[in-house]
């Protein structure tokens, strides 16, 4: 039994051992300096890059320019527009001849004298010299979807 | 990295001699956890490109030790994604025989690495890791990072396993 037993152990202690001293291809430290020498080698030139670097920094340079032009056109033009001098006309005031209603002459009508400012202000402009012309805001007239109904035939 | 042009070739030159010593025992050492030359050989390659570019080799006093522990973890780490649970397929043993082992039948030897192979992860690796023969318990159980009684007692279940699979497969017509 005891015999018995240690022959298992010897086969086990054989098997582990095999099992565990498989050698590694030849040439295993060779690659091991070779992918230890390619890791801490540079990638490449510094100079390799630079085209890079600067299509980049140029791209950025346009899009810089470009972005806020854009914006500008997109929004409403503000026109500055030199407009003329106040005209204000003045004229003189005029006296209309009276009429006096005559209330015993009940066919005719008499109008009683009203005196009027005819000074007629006329303001050509309101705008003023470096004041912006107003906004002028256009309104888009749609078409009125119309749906036709649809017909629904019975099957047979 | 070493600084100047002097420093760094001396420092490969000092690499390259701690490569030569230790490069088939880190193979060893990941091998016993990846069962298979491919990813132990990346293992191995790994653990000194890892030490590399520390730089700091010439520093280690337990080289073995060291060296074990990081190849160990970074086995560990490479299969941690393929399920180390599940049965890996045993690999072609080497033909490389001990002269002890020359007299033991081929088929028998094949049947018991697989048989190690099936174990589970927890007494494999401590069974295999003893197996090398190149570090003592202690050592192993520091790699493992488990108590040395623990360590003890696995591979004692593991060769009690083996041991009752030898029985019951020489009582099935063996011999």
């Amino acid at each position: 039994m005891n015999d018995e037993n240690n022959r298992l152990e010897s086969l086990i202690d054989h098997a582990l051992e095999s099992y565990t001293s498989r050698a590694a291809r030849p040439g295993l430290d060779q690659r091991i300096l070779a992918s230890v020498v390619a890791a801490s080698r540079p990638r490449g030139p510094a100079w390799r890059w630079r085209p890079v670097w600067a299509l980049a920094a140029a791209a950025a340079l346009l899009a810089m320019i470009a972005i806020p032009v854009r914006y500008k056109l997109a929004r409403p033009t503000v026109a500055m527009v030199h407009a003329p001098d106040v005209v204000v006309e003045k004229r003189p005031v005029q006296t209309a001849p009276a009429l006096v209603s005559n209330a015993q002459h009940t066919s005719a009508v008499h109008l009683r004298p009203v005196a009027r400012d005819l000074a007629e202000t006329k303001t050509i402009a309101q705008t003023r010299t470096g004041i912006f012309a107003p906004l002028t805001i256009e309104t888009i007239q749609m078409k009125p979807i119309t749906i036709a109904p649809i017909q629904i035939d019975a099957l047979n | 990295m070493p600084e100047s042009a002097g420093e760094g070739a001396r420092g490969v030159g000092s690499f390259a001699a701690f490569v030569e010593r230790n490069s088939n025992f880190v193979y060893r050492i990941a091998l016993a956890v990846a069962r298979n030359s491919h990813d132990a050989e990346e293992v191995a390659q790994e653990t000194f490109l890892q030490i590399f570019r520390r730089n700091r080799w010439e520093e280690i006093e337990d080289e073995r030790g060291y060296l074990a522990r990081v190849a160990w973890r970074l086995a560990i780490r490479r299969l941690k994604p393929r399920m180390v649970e599940q049965e890996l397929p045993p690999e072609i043993p080497s033909c490389e025989a001990s002269p002890e082992v020359s007299a033991m039948d081929r088929q028998l030897e094949a049947w018991l690495h697989a048989r190690i192979d099936e174990l589970p992860e927890k007494l494999r690796r401590p069974l295999a890791l003893a197996a090398l023969g190149e570090l003592k318990l202690v050592e192993v159980a520091k790699t493992l990072g488990l108590p040395e009684g623990t360590v003890r007692r696995r591979i004692h279940t593991a060769r009690q396993k083996l041991k009752q699979e030898l029985r019951e497969w020489r009582g099935t017509g063996y011999e």
